[in-house]
């Protein structure tokens, strides 16, 4: 288990940890998101040692490691896959997987070695120069690399960053597959919530250096703390409650304002009648703009049948 | 003089040509200027500070120049130095060196706030094709590029060749060949401490960009800026002092003289090393420590191989440096050491041996060239 309590680090004047704290289990893959500056990858480089925060305390499984003795990122069993992977050209694919194994005994070395070829499905190119890769090769590499050490912990900084798009979805998966074979606890950082999804169960939102929100995926895109938050995971309307909106509720809503996603919000027969402004073409589905009780609303319009200046019924489900 | 320090503008001209200007003068082009018009409103100016800078380098190298202008009978600060060296009375070269001192320093000051002014270029990737011109003019182009090579290079190797051949049997001898071992000795052990200090500097910023180690990088390669007799004289007089006030013997020894060495050219393999680290990722080494490996384990394993091509260059620039130093080599000779371009300029001065003086002049040329054709067979076979 790692445990982080009030960590605070600052570069110059500005502070970019905020006394973050959080916890997280053996086995749980987490993602923290975050726009670029917000602190995300400097916590990810001081869980690994990579950097020193001011204040707080990080354990992993109990122990301290930042106490006394500071442990070094080399003495930490943290894995950490890097945003250019970070690959060592002057080696082949095989020895660097082996780089950090180079003290274990020799059959096991091998057994490792073909068991991580396997997994990541290269064993065809154990030979070849990094720079022979693919960049979804080489991110699989540098993840074997990390992982023949037998690491507590796994950190993957913003592994999908030079991923074509096309791949994304692909890598994603394996990455997905071996993780999890794995049941290795991770910790990725990402500034795409898509990517989040694709790879992590629980979601943490940072801003400024703080902890906005921390949960399940389901529960972030669901109920968002704020609108930062709701914006970050996805489309939103902010509808102010007041006497002419209310209508649009089943039930009377008590807050000044509430974060609705395009989809919670249905064309009924019961509905308030509202009209189409503008469509937004969004591959499967349309994202459809209407202007009902004095505000503009987004819905999601799987049927893709409305069209620009429609009259439709629309209720919040 | 002009052609054989004409590649310290060229090449500074031309690394900043292929770093900058090639987008800049496709967008001037689609502003509707002619060649001539780019030439001179954008590829001039974008370059000019690294014709500044390669002009102050000029002015150093001349400064620091010591055989040629002696030979011609030119008196420099160098040369006065020189004359005036003596153990006993150390007083007016002092106040030479001091002089010195300070006109380097004015250069430097104006040859950095001229690198400020670089950044604010930017960087633009990527290369522009080179423009083809008409077969007549293509000519005229490359007989003008012909000019420096055959006035700094072949010219006079030729003329070298061909007095070396014609008095190789009068000067061969075997002190000569001692002379030969000696100087690629000197020039062996001061290249591998000047790239050990220098890796060894550079790593540590790498690894902590803290002020201690800035500093320690920037006083290691402050002597460069420095012409090798100051630098010599900076050596050389605390070792009167102590032998004129304490009557203890320090005798200046080889491994002064490597000092010196080091003192003066550990900013060439500083900053080819520098090079070579900019290009690295800084992951590269937190991936390694991230892997098991400590600092030391870190520097060998993954540093230095990753250095490779930087580390053979930094060795072949210093070793021909060491090579073909003079004036810092002739101050020492007081204390009768002799290398090769001592030896060349000895010969030159006695009456009848100027002819002579080719044989160790060539060598010098060939035992520098020795490590660049041995370093280049061992890259190649990679």
């Amino acid at each position: 288990m790692l445990q982080l309590n009030n960590i605070l680090k600052s570069f110059g004047n500005k502070v970019v940890v905020d006394t973050v704290s959080l916890s997280i289990d053996k086995g749980e893959v987490v993602a923290l998101v975050g726009e670029s500056g917000c602190g995300k990858t400097t916590l990810l480089r001081i869980i690994a040692g990579l950097e020193t925060p001011e204040k707080g305390e990080i354990s992993l499984n109990n122990k301290t490691l930042n106490g006394d003795k500071f442990v070094q990122p080399n003495n930490r069993k943290i894995g950490f896959l890097f945003q250019d992977y970070a690959l060592f050209n002057h080696l082949t694919v095989k020895e660097n997987i082996l780089f950090g194994i180079k003290s274990l005994p020799k059959a096991e070395q091998k057994n490792k070695l073909k068991e991580f070829l396997m997994l990541i499905g290269m064993d065809a190119f154990s030979d070849k120069y990094p720079y022979e890769l693919s960049g979804g090769q080489q991110q699989r590499v540098a993840l074997a690399r990390a992982m023949a050490t037998s690491p507590d912990f796994l950190l993957l900084d913003e592994p999908f960053s030079s991923i074509d798009k096309l791949l994304k979805d692909e890598v994603s998966r394996d990455l997905h597959r071996i993780i999890s074979k794995e049941e290795l606890s991770t910790i990725m950082v990402t500034h795409d919530i898509q990517e989040a999804y694709s790879l992590a169960s629980r979601i943490i939102i940072m801003k400024d250096g703080k902890i906005l929100q921390d949960g399940k995926a389901t529960e972030i895109y669901e109920k968002p703390v704020n609108e930062y938050v709701a914006g970050m995971t996805g489309e939103y309307n902010l509808i102010p409650v007041n006497e002419n909106t209310q209508k649009l509720f089943k039930t009377p809503i008590k807050s000044n304002a509430i974060i609705v996603r395009p989809e919670m919000i249905t064309i009924d027969e019961n509905g308030v009648e509202a009209k189409v402004n503008n469509i937004f073409f969004k591959g499967s589905y349309n994202i459809v703009e209407v202007s009902v009780c004095g505000i503009l609303l987004k819905l999601q319009d799987n049927s893709k049948k409305i069209s620009t200046s429609d009259r439709v019924k629309v209720l919040l489900a | 003089m002009a052609s054989v320090l004409f590649p310290y503008v060229f090449l500074a001209a031309k690394a900043s040509l292929l770093l900058r200007s090639a987008k800049l003068q496709e967008v001037a082009k689609t502003l509707g200027l002619s060649d001539t018009q780019v030439f001179f409103r954008v590829t001039i100016p974008t370059i000019f500070p690294a014709l500044v800078g390669g002009m102050m380098l000029i002015l150093m190298e001349v400064l620091n120049n010591y055989g040629a202008v002696h030979y011609f009978g030119i008196k420099t600060f160098s040369t006065e130095i020189i004359r005036l060296w003596n153990p006993l009375n150390i007083t007016p070269v002092l106040l030479i060196s001091i002089r010195l001192i300070i006109i380097v320093g004015v250069l430097l000051i104006v040859e950095k706030s001229f690198r400020r002014r670089k950044r604010y270029f930017g960087s633009y990737s990527g290369i522009q094709l080179p423009k083809s011109f008409s077969n007549k003019r293509k000519m005229w182009v490359y007989l003008a590029c012909l000019i420096p090579l055959v006035l700094g290079f072949v010219i006079p190797i030729g003329q070298l060749i061909y007095w070396a051949f014609k008095n190789l049997s009068k000067v061969i001898s075997s002190y000569f060949i001692e002379l030969i071992g000696n100087t690629f000795l000197l020039a062996l052990f001061g290249t591998l401490i000047c790239i050990i200090i220098s890796l060894i500097i550079r790593y540590s910023l790498a690894l902590s960009h803290n002020n201690l180690n800035r500093l320690s990088a920037r006083i290691s390669t402050f002597g460069y800026s420095l012409p090798g007799a100051v630098v010599a004289i900076c050596v050389l007089v605390p070792v009167a002092l102590i032998n004129q006030y304490f009557s203890i013997l320090i005798t200046a020894s080889y491994s002064l003289l490597i000092f010196s060495y080091v003192i003066r050219f550990n900013a060439v393999s500083y900053s080819t090393i520098d090079g070579g680290f900019k290009k690295l990722s800084p992951n590269l080494i937190e991936a390694s420590r991230n892997l098991g490996f400590n600092r030391l384990k870190t520097l060998i394993n993954v540093v230095v191989p990753s250095l490779k091509p930087s580390i053979l260059a930094a060795l072949i620039l210093v070793f021909v440096d060491i090579i073909k130093e003079l004036p810092l080599t002739m101050l020492f000779s007081t204390f009768n050491f002799e290398t090769l371009a001592v030896k060349a300029f000895m010969m030159m001065q006695t009456d009848g041996a100027v002819y002579q003086a080719s044989v160790p002049s060539l060598m010098v040329v060939l035992v520098g060239l020795f490590p660049v054709l041995l370093l280049n067979k061992i890259m190649h076979q990679k």
